[in-house]
């Protein structure tokens, strides 16, 4: 029975073991963490947010933001002019937490996400007909096939992609 | 002095004869040994009943707010607010609730109308033309969230009108599609 016990014990160890070095290994392998957003502003989210997902700072760099802050009564077509207390807050906080890689050497700032070198390659796998998928609709409607757009968590565990 | 023995004239400001003959029938039954009713002043001070109307009344007003958030604005004032503006113009009849559904269903610049998003039943849920985000109803009968702030409604009518229209709308416009709006019922 002692025996039995000991074991018992022995066999559990190595379980464990080879449990957390599996573990570590799937860590290791998930760069998850950059797909997921947690930097909040209510005056973003919901001004951002009414017409379209509210896109994450971290997917443009500041000077990206600055442009489209600037340019909000012909906002990708359309006017989406804000208040100056507003503006200035949402700028403040997308400059904050814009991305701060390296990104693409031009003169002009980009200002579509879907333009971005870290955008094209993260999505190279998508065949083009999903792009043209109506449910898709467009590249910018993150939330298509980002079923947790909305919370600011892009991670490839949550893509839906729509039949 | 126990509370009951001055009823007649503590708390007769709004009583009438008869409510007096009820409370003297009470007080007499009160004053049987066996009914001897509680006193609450002596127990609690004389401000317990002053601190429980306020609790109270606190309560109330919690309670009030939770179930009724408080908007800036109804729909009737924001319309009066136009209707303010819209005066200035000469010629100004008021405003009809027919041209309002006319113009907010008629295609104007770029083949878009009011309706392309918010949809020909305003009581529904629309949904953006461009992006495909859904809009809740416009109608105030459908989302008691609708036109109750002044300034959401300025931001709103200046950023869609200016797609839709290619220019900013007239008071009279405005007031003309509210108009329609409140004669649109709940689904």
């Amino acid at each position: 029975m002692a025996l039995d016990f000991t074991n018992f014990v022995r066999v559990f160890a190595v379980a464990m073991l080879l449990m957390a070095a599996a573990m570590s290994v799937a860590y290791a392998d998930d760069d998850d963490d950059d797909y997921k957003f947690n930097v909040n502003n209510a005056t973003w989210k919901s001004e951002c947010g009414a017409c379209h997902v509210a896109y994450p700072p971290g997917l443009l760099p500041a000077e990206s933001w600055r442009a489209i802050m600037s340019g909000l009564a012909r906002h990708f077509g359309s006017d989406a002019s804000l208040d100056a207390a507003s503006a200035d807050e949402i700028t403040a906080f997308l400059e904050k937490n814009a991305d701060t890689g390296k990104h693409e050497l031009s003169d002009k700032p980009l200002l579509r996400i879907t333009e971005t070198r870290r955008f094209k390659s993260e999505h190279s796998e998508v065949a083009a007909r999903h792009w043209k998928n109506p449910g898709v609709k467009s590249r910018a409607n993150c939330g298509a096939c980002h079923t947790t757009a909305d919370s600011g968590d892009f991670s490839e565990d949550n893509v839906k992609i729509p039949r | 002095m126990p509370w009951h023995m001055g009823a007649g004239r503590g708390c007769s400001g709004h009583s009438t004869n008869l409510l007096n003959g009820v409370r003297d029938k009470f007080i007499f039954d009160a004053e049987l040994p066996i009914h001897k009713p509680l006193n609450v002043t002596s127990i609690f001070g004389e401000t317990w009943m002053l601190r429980a109307i306020s609790v109270f009344g606190l309560l109330i007003t919690a309670a009030g707010l939770l179930v009724n958030p408080a908007y800036a604005e109804t729909p009737v004032e924001v319309l009066a607010v136009l209707k303010t503006e819209a005066s200035a113009t000469p010629g100004f009849q008021g405003f009809s609730a027919a041209r309002g559904e006319s113009f907010f269903k008629t295609k104007h610049s770029h083949d878009l109308s009011c309706s392309s998003c918010h949809t020909d039943n305003p009581a529904a849920q629309g949904k953006h033309a461009e992006t495909d985000k859904l809009i809740k109803p416009l109608a105030p009968a459908a989302n008691s969230e609708r036109f109750t702030d002044m300034k959401k409604v300025a931001k709103w009518f200046k950023r869609n009108c200016n797609d839709v229209l290619d220019r900013e709308c007239t008071p009279q416009e405005k007031g003309d599609v509210l108009a329609y709006l409140l004669t649109v019922p709940k689904n």
